[in-house]
C-alpha cells in the first residue's frame, strides 16, 4: 500500500492478475483449460447446440407451438425470475439489520443461512405442512383458528414464494453482510466531508462495492428461480398444478404433446429468458475484480439509537422464529408415527419413532443415502480438480484480457442453464454410449453443471492473491508450485466450491429424475416417490426429509464460517 | 398408494431405459410402478420368493410421471428382467420386447385374453383392483342396500345434505379420482360408448358424454354435498378424503377402489369389522359397472430367473402375503387370506367376471387415453374434469354450460391428439 496518496481513499489497488503482460501465449494455461472445456463442452455446450438446432427445425414454428401451449408456464417462469431479485433485495435489507444486531448476529446468520442447505423438495414438504388447509394439521390455520385454503387458487403462489424466499434469503443475507463490511468507510467519510449526498455516496461507493458479490448472489438465486421444479411438484396439490405450472415442469409433463422440436423450443425459451439476465450480470458484475477487503477496524461501531436497537431485536427474533419454523415443524412431525402424523399436526400428542422405522423399511432410503452421498462426494472432488485448473488459467494464465472476458461470459451463461435444456440430447448420447443411468454418467453431468459457477468463484478468489506471491513462486523450479500456492491461499473458496457442489448434488432432483435410473437411488427422488398421497405419507416423508437434510445441513453449518469467506473474498487472511 | 393412473404414457422403453446397466448374472431386475406402502408390500412378497437363494432380486420403482418424462426420448440400454405393467395396452404396444409366457388355450379367462396376442399369452395378472366401490359408515348413511340405482342414491345424498350431514368426501386434488367417477357413471350408462372412447374410435361429442357430465354436475353442485365444502375438497387428496370419512367422521361415503381398505385400517382408528362398501350405483335396470385395474407381470428377458419369479407371483402363497393387508386382489385364487371384514369374495367374483354386459373386463378409460387427453397433474382429462368440478361446485356455474365447455375441451384434446402431435 505504499502508493496510497493522501487519504485512505484511493487505491482500491488494482489486484487484477497481470494479464496481457506476456506477449506470447503460453501453452500451459491452455492445457489447464482443457479438462473444463471437455467437460463443459461435451456435457453442456454441444447438447445445447443440439437442442437449439432441434428447436429451429421448423423455423419459428416450434416456438409458436410452445408459446401457444405453455403460456401459463412461461408467465409463471418470468414471474419467478422477477421474484429472485426481490428476494436478494430483502436479503440486503436483512443484512443491514443483522449488522446492527451485534449480539445475536451469529445465531441470526446461522438460522437464516441454514435453508440454503435444504433441498427445494424438503422445503416444499415443510411449507405444505405448515399451510395445510386442515386446522388439525396446518400450523398457520391452527394458530389463527381459521380454515383458510392456503394451498388453493388464491394463496398457493404466496406459499410457494415464501418457501423460495425462505430458502434463498439467507444466502443473500450472509453474503451481503460480508459485503457491507467491505465498504470503505474512510472513503464514505471523505465523500461526506466533501459534501456528497446520500445518493451520491450510494452511487459511487456502496453500489460499486456491493455489485460484484451482489451479482453473484443474484446469479445463484436466479439459477434457483429458473430451476424451480420439485418445489412446485410437491408443495402444490394436484388440482393446483395447472395454475403454478412453470416451463421446466411443463416441458417435463407435456413435452410429449409438443414433440421433440416444440419441447426443445420451450426449454430454449426458458434458457434465453435467464441468459439475458445472466449476460448482463456477467458483463457488469462478475468480470470486475472484487474489492480488496481491508481489515475491519476492531473498534465497535457506535451503538444505534434505543428505538433502532429495540426494533432490531424484535425483527431479529422474529426472523429467527420464522426461519427456524419449517425445519422444526418437519422434525416434530417426524417423531409422530405415520397414523398420528396423518391425523393431526406436530403439536398433538402420540410421539414415536415409527415413521423413521417405516422410512427405512424397504431399504430404498438407506441405499439412496449411501449412493447419493458417494455421488455427491465424487462429483465435488472431480469438480474441484477441473475448476481449480481452469480458474487458475483464467486468473494467472496470462491469457489475453478479451479471452478471459469472453470465457467468463460463457461461464456466466452456462451457470444458469436449466438442466432441461440439454437433458434429452444427453440421454440419447448416454444411451448410445451404454451409459444411461450409470453412476459415471450422472457424476459427469453433475460436475459439468457445477463447473461454470465454480470457475467464476475460484477465479475471483485467485485473482486476489497478491502478485508478489505469485511472482515469487514462479521463480521456483517445480511446475505446479504456483498453482498449489494460489489454491492453498484461497482455500476458503476451494472449500466453498466443494461444499456447494456436494449440497447441490445431494439435493438434486431433476438430473436424477431425468437421467438417473431408480437404481441410482437419488435421495430426493425416493422421498418424492413416497409423497404421492401427501396426508398418509406425512410421517414417513418428514422422517425421510429430516434424515436427508441432516447431512448437508451439518456440512454447511460446520463449514459456514469459511463458506462466507469463500463466497465473498475467497482468500485466507 | 397407486397413482399409476397417469401411466398410460409409460411405454416399456421407459421402463427399460431406467434399468441402468443390467446384464449381471444372478440378478433379477424387477420394475414396478408402486411406491411407498405398496412397494413395501411387494418387497414382502419378494422376500418369500423361494428362488432368492439363486437369484438376487432388485426392485425399481419407476413411479408414474416418469412415463411422461421419457416416452421416446431416452433409448433403452438394458431391460429389466420382469416388469409389472399397469394395463394391457402397454403389453400390446411392446410385443417385440416381451417374451411370451405360454401358448393361449381356449379356456382362458377374459383377463388372460387381454394379454393374448396371436397364439401366445404375454403376461400374468399378479394384482387386480376393483374401482367401482363406495365405502361408507353405517352410523351416518344408515343401512344400505347391496345395490343402489343412481336416482335412489342421489335422493339419499340430497336428503343427507339437506339435514346438514355431508354425504360425501372426495379427493379432487388427485385427478384420477374425478376420472374414476366419470368412468363409473359412463360405464353404467353406455358401455359401448365407453369402449369406443377407450379405443379412440368414438367422438367425445356423443350425447351420453354430456349426460354423464350433467349427472355428475347435478350431484356435485348439491349445496352441502361435500365435507368441508367444495373449496376444501379441491385441495384434498384421495387419502385425506378417506380419512375425512373414517377418521374425522365428516362425511358418510367416499368413492374409492379396493385399496381404500388399507388406508382406513392403517391410518384411522375405525374398527375394521364396521367398514362397509357397496358397488358404485348404476342406472335403474342398467348394467352394474365394474371398473378394474390390474398389474400384469411380463417377462422381458429369457434366461434370467424372471420366469421362475413370475411363476411364484402367480401362486396363491405369493398372493396371500399381500392380500392379508388389503388393497390387493388376485384372480389366481379363490379369495383365501383376505381380511375378514373386507368381504373380498364378491369383489373378486365381480372383477373376474368383468362388467355385467357379457363378461368383458373394462379397464380404466383414462389409463388408455394418449396425447393431450392423457391425464396427469394439471393436464389432459385430469385438468378438464377438475375445471368442470371447479365450475359447478366451487364457482357454482350452471351445470349445462359447464358440461358443454367440458365436452368441447375433451373433443378438442381428442382431435389434437388424433391430428397427430408428433
Amino acid at each position: 500500500m505504499s502508493d496510497e496518496p493522501l487519504f485512505e481513499v484511493a487505491p482500491r489497488e488494482d489486484t487484477r492478475a497481470p494479464m496481457g503482460r506476456r506477449p506470447a501465449l503460453r501453452w500451459r494455461p491452455l492445457l489447464m483449460l482443457v479438462p473444463a472445456t471437455i467437460l463443459v463442452g461435451g456435457v453442456l455446450l454441444l447438447p445445447l447446440f443440439g437442442t437449439l438446432a432441434a428447436s429451429l427445425g421448423d423455423g419459428i414454428g416450434h416456438y409458436r407451438d410452445a408459446w401457444g401451449d405453455a403460456r401459463v408456464a412461461i408467465r409463471n417462469s418470468v414471474g419467478w425470475l422477477v421474484f429472485a431479485p426481490l428476494v436478494c433485495l430483502a436479503g440486503l435489507a436483512l443484512a443491514r439489520l443483522g449488522r446492527s444486531a451485534r449480539r445475536s448476529r451469529a445465531l441470526l446468520i446461522g438460522v437464516l443461512a441454514a435453508p440454503v442447505a435444504v433441498s427445494a423438495l424438503v422445503s416444499g414438504v415443510a411449507f405444505r405442512l405448515i399451510f395445510d388447509p386442515n386446522p388439525q394439521r396446518g400450523t398457520v390455520n391452527a394458530l389463527l383458528h381459521t380454515e383458510i385454503p392456503f394451498l388453493g387458487p388464491r394463496w398457493i403462489l404466496v406459499v410457494l414464494g415464501s418457501a423460495f424466499a425462505w430458502q434463498w434469503i439467507g444466502l443473500a443475507v450472509v453474503v451481503f453482510q460480508a459485503g457491507l463490511g467491505e465498504i470503505p468507510r474512510d472513503l464514505l467519510r471523505v465523500m461526506r466531508s466533501l459534501g456528497a449526498g446520500r445518493l451520491g455516496r450510494l452511487r459511487s461507493v456502496v453500489v460499486p462495492t456491493l455489485l460484484p458479490i451482489g451479482s453473484l448472489v443474484l446469479l445463484i438465486v436466479l439459477v434457483g428461480a429458473a430451476r424451480i421444479f420439485d418445489l412446485v411438484l410437491i408443495a402444490a396439490p394436484g388440482s393446483m398444478q395447472d395454475q403454478v405450472d412453470v416451463v421446466g415442469v411443463h416441458w417435463w409433463r407435456s413435452g410429449g404433446d409438443l414433440g421433440y422440436g416444440g419441447a426443445a423450443a420451450l426449454v430454449v425459451v426458458l434458457f434465453l429468458l435467464i441468459v439475458v439476465i445472466a449476460a448482463v450480470l456477467g458483463r457488469w458484475g462478475l468480470s470486475r475484480d472484487w474489492p480488496r477487503a481491508r481489515p475491519e477496524p476492531a473498534a465497535p461501531r457506535p451503538p444505534r439509537s434505543a428505538v433502532g436497537s429495540w426494533t432490531v431485536r424484535t425483527l431479529g427474533t422474529g426472523a429467527i422464529v420464522f426461519w427456524g419454523t419449517p425445519l422444526l415443524v418437519l422434525l416434530l412431525t417426524s417423531v409422530h408415527p405415520p397414523a398420528a402424523a396423518a391425523r393431526a399436526g406436530w403439536w398433538h400428542g402420540g410421539f414415536g419413532l415409527d415413521s423413521y422405522r417405516q422410512a427405512f423399511e424397504s431399504g430404498e432410503l438407506l441405499h439412496a443415502l449411501v449412493n447419493t452421498g458417494a455421488r455427491a462426494l465424487i462429483s465435488a472432488l472431480l469438480l474441484l480438480v477441473v475448476a481449480v485448473l481452469a480458474a487458475y488459467a483464467l486468473a494467472w494464465g496470462g491469457l489475453p484480457r478479451v479471452a478471459v472476458r469472453v470465457l467468463i461470459g460463457v461461464a456466466a451463461v452456462l451457470a444458469v442453464m436449466p438442466p432441461q435444456t440439454v437433458i434429452v440430447v444427453l440421454g440419447r448420447v448416454f444411451a448410445y454410449l451404454q451409459l444411461l443411468g450409470a453412476p459415471t454418467a450422472l457424476i459427469l453431468v453433475h460436475a459439468a453443471f457445477g463447473v461454470p459457477l465454480a470457475v467464476l468463484l475460484l477465479r475471483n478468489a485467485f485473482a486476489q492473491v497478491p502478485r508478489e506471491l505469485v511472482r515469487a513462486r514462479r521463480l521456483e523450479p517445480e511446475p505446479g508450485s504456483v498453482l498449489f500456492a494460489v489454491a492453498a491461499r484461497c482455500w476458503p473458496a476451494v472449500l466453498t466450491v466443494a461444499v456447494l457442489e456436494f449440497v447441490l448434488v445431494w439435493n438434486d432432483f431433476i438430473v436424477g429424475l431425468l437421467l438417473g435410473g431408480p437404481e441410482n437411488g437419488q435421495v430426493m427422488l425416493v422421498l418424492y416417490e413416497q409423497s404421492r398421497e401427501f396426508t398418509t405419507s406425512t410421517g414417513v416423508l418428514a422422517a425421510g426429509a429430516v434424515v436427508s437434510t441432516a447431512v448437508p445441513l451439518a456440512l454447511v453449518l460446520v463449514t459456514g464460517k469459511w463458506l462466507v469467506r469463500g463466497l465473498t473474498a475467497g482468500v485466507s487472511r | 398408494m397407486r397413482r399409476r393412473d397417469a401411466l398410460k404414457a409409460l411405454a416399456l422403453p421407459a421402463l427399460a431405459g431406467l434399468a441402468g446397466c443390467g446384464g449381471d448374472r444372478g440378478r433379477i431386475h424387477v420394475a414396478v410402478v408402486w411406491s411407498g406402502w405398496e412397494l413395501t408390500q411387494f418387497h414382502r412378497v419378494l422376500h418369500a420368493f423361494p428362488g432368492r437363494d439363486t437369484w438376487d432380486v432388485s426392485v425399481q420403482s419407476v413411479g408414474d410421471d416418469i412415463g411422461t418424462l421419457l416416452g421416446d426420448r431416452v433409448a433403452d440400454v438394458a431391460v429389466p428382467d420382469v416388469a409389472l405393467v399397469p394395463y394391457a395396452g402397454l403389453v400390446g404396444a411392446n410385443l417385440d420386447r416381451i417374451v411370451p409366457l405360454r401358448t393361449a388355450a381356449a379356456t382362458d379367462s377374459p383377463w388372460d385374453r387381454l394379454l393374448t396376442f396371436g397364439h401366445d399369452v404375454y403376461g400374468m395378472w399378479f394384482k387386480v383392483a376393483h374401482k367401482s366401490m363406495v365405502w361408507f359408515r353405517e352410523d351416518r348413511l344408515g343401512a344400505a342396500p347391496t345395490r343402489w340405482d343412481w336416482d335412489t342414491w342421489v335422493a339419499r345424498c340430497r336428503d343427507l345434505a339437506q339435514r346438514g350431514s355431508p354425504p360425501l368426501a372426495i379427493g379432487v386434488a388427485d385427478g384420477w379420482v374425478l376420472t374414476d367417477w366419470f368412468e363409473n357413471v359412463l360405464l353404467g350408462l353406455d358401455p359401448q360408448v365407453y369402449r369406443g372412447l377407450a379405443a379412440g374410435r368414438q367422438s367425445w361429442r356423443h350425447p351420453v358424454v354430456r349426460t354423464v357430465l350433467e349427472r355428475l354436475g347435478t350431484l356435485w353442485s348439491i349445496p352441502g354435498f361435500f365435507a368441508g365444502g367444495p373449496e376444501r375438497v379441491l385441495l384434498t387428496q384421495f387419502d385425506q378424503s378417506v380419512l375425512d370419512v373414517f377418521e374425522r367422521d365428516a362425511a358418510a361415503m367416499v368413492v374409492g377402489a379396493d385399496f381404500t381398505w388399507p388406508v382406513i385400517t392403517q391410518y384411522s382408528a375405525f374398527p375394521p369389522d364396521r367398514i362397509r362398501w357397496f358397488p358404485f350405483p348404476s342406472p335403474q335396470g342398467g348394467p352394474q359397472p365394474v371398473l378394474v385395474g390390474g398389474d400384469a407381470a411380463v417377462l422381458l428377458r429369457e434366461g434370467s430367473g424372471g420366469r421362475s419369479l413370475i411363476d411364484w407371483l402367480r401362486s396363491p402363497e405369493a398372493a396371500q402375503i399381500w392380500a392379508a393387508e388389503g388393497g390387493f386382489l388376485s384372480i389366481n385364487d379363490r379369495g383365501a387370506g383376505y381380511p375378514p371384514g373386507l368381504n373380498a369374495r364378491p369383489l373378486i367374483e365381480q372383477v373376474r367376471k368383468g362388467s355385467g354386459d357379457g363378461g368383458t373386463v373394462t379397464f380404466d378409460l383414462s389409463d388408455q387415453l394418449s396425447g393431450r387427453l392423457a391425464g396427469g397433474e394439471g393436464r389432459g382429462t385430469w385438468k378438464i374434469f377438475k375445471d368442470f368440478f371447479t365450475a359447478v361446485a366451487v364457482e357454482r356455474s350452471a351445470v349445462g354450460p359447464a358440461a358443454d365447455r367440458a365436452v368441447a375441451a375433451l373433443d378438442l384434446a381428442a382431435r389434437a391428439s388424433a391430428a397427430g402431435a408428433p
